[in-house]
């Protein structure tokens, strides 16, 4: 459970793991608009009898973090990195314009994403780095677009989270995050 | 014995992330794929090579899918092959910029290839392009 998460929704359809290692933090878009209220709707139509036969790990809006399928399970989210992978799906669209991307609502949903982003990577040793086809056919560890997923391993047509992701701004939001664990984790000197 | 040709497509986009994606999806969806990664050029090829269906990124450096689709609206008969602009403008913009153009239609960008290789198949029942 994350500091900030609002609730968990059982996905339907996810895979039981013991997973005790991650590689990569994959981001989607839900292609629902931007409004109160997505994360909790998607997470519930995951959970629901009507579900797709998709998942993620957690579901975010502006204000809302909704937990779909737990860390060690395997979330259906993107053929070729679900094994290792944890998804992240936020409002919006893969079509948003850099200015869609930044506006008041995109912002407040990045900075709660970026927190519970830095939360899995601090715990997996997952860098603040966005990979490219070849860093991830290397194996490398980072962060990456459901877009990239598909180009690399051909196994979906999924273009999310769009060419306009901010991810320079969404990476520096993790690296902040991902600091101030470390503080924490920083043991204090001795009193004198 | 009959032969069957492969529905030819040349997909023009300077995002060349969604280019790769939409040449897996479309080769495997039985197209013989031609890709551009910019505009410059694309009017001679279209000329040349005549595809089946043209999907024109509106905006692109340079040249603008819609520049394109223009020239080639008054350069190729209508029937020969079908051109769609493929962006992430709005609808109305996009209804707008085809009654500009000339162009078939449009194609909306969404988060999903997919959607784009089903949209495109039924252009080419309606135009009777196969």
């Amino acid at each position: 459970m994350f500091e900030n998460m609002n609730g968990f929704i059982q996905a339907k359809n996810y895979r039981i793991a013991n997973r005790t290692q991650l590689r990569l933090i994959v981001i989607h878009t839900m292609e629902n608009p931007e409004k109160p209220g997505t994360a909790h709707s998607v997470a519930s139509w995951f959970g629901s009898p009507m579900a797709p036969i998709a998942s993620a790990h957690l579901c975010i809006d502006d204000k809302e973090v909704w937990g779909c399928v737990h860390e060690k399970d395997v979330a259906f989210a993107a053929p070729g990195s679900n094994s290792d992978g944890f998804h992240i799906e936020h409002a919006g669209r893969a079509a948003q314009t850099p200015e869609q991307w930044t506006d008041e609502y995109s912002m407040a949903m990045l900075r709660l994403s970026a927190k519970a982003a830095a939360d899995v990577a601090h715990r997996h040793d997952i860098p603040a780095i966005w990979l490219s086809s070849a860093d991830l056919v290397a194996g490398h560890r980072g962060f990456c677009g459901h877009r990239d997923i598909s180009r690399t391993y051909h196994k979906s047509t999924h273009t999310d989270p769009g060419p306009n992701f901010p991810f320079t701004v969404y990476l520096e939001m993790v690296r902040e995050g991902l600091d101030a664990l470390a503080e924490d984790a920083t043991p204090l000197p001795p009193a004198a | 014995m009959m032969t069957s040709r492969k529905p030819s497509i040349l997909i023009v986009d300077d995002d060349d992330i969604t280019l790769d994606i939409a040449r897996a999806a479309f080769e495997s969806a039985g197209f013989d794929v031609t890709t551009r990664a910019r505009g410059e050029g694309t009017v001679a090829e279209i000329i040349q090579a005549r595809p089946d269906v043209v999907l024109l990124d509106v905006i692109m450096p340079r040249t603008r899918g819609d520049t394109i689709a223009s020239i080639v609206a008054s350069a190729v008969p209508r029937g020969q092959t079908i051109v769609l602009l493929f962006s992430t403008l709005a609808p109305e913009l996009l209804e707008a910029k085809v009654k500009q153009t000339g162009a078939h239609g449009f194609i909306g960008k969404s988060g999903d290839i997919g959607d784009a290789v089903k949209r495109v198949r039924e252009w080419m029942r309606a135009g009777k392009v196969v």
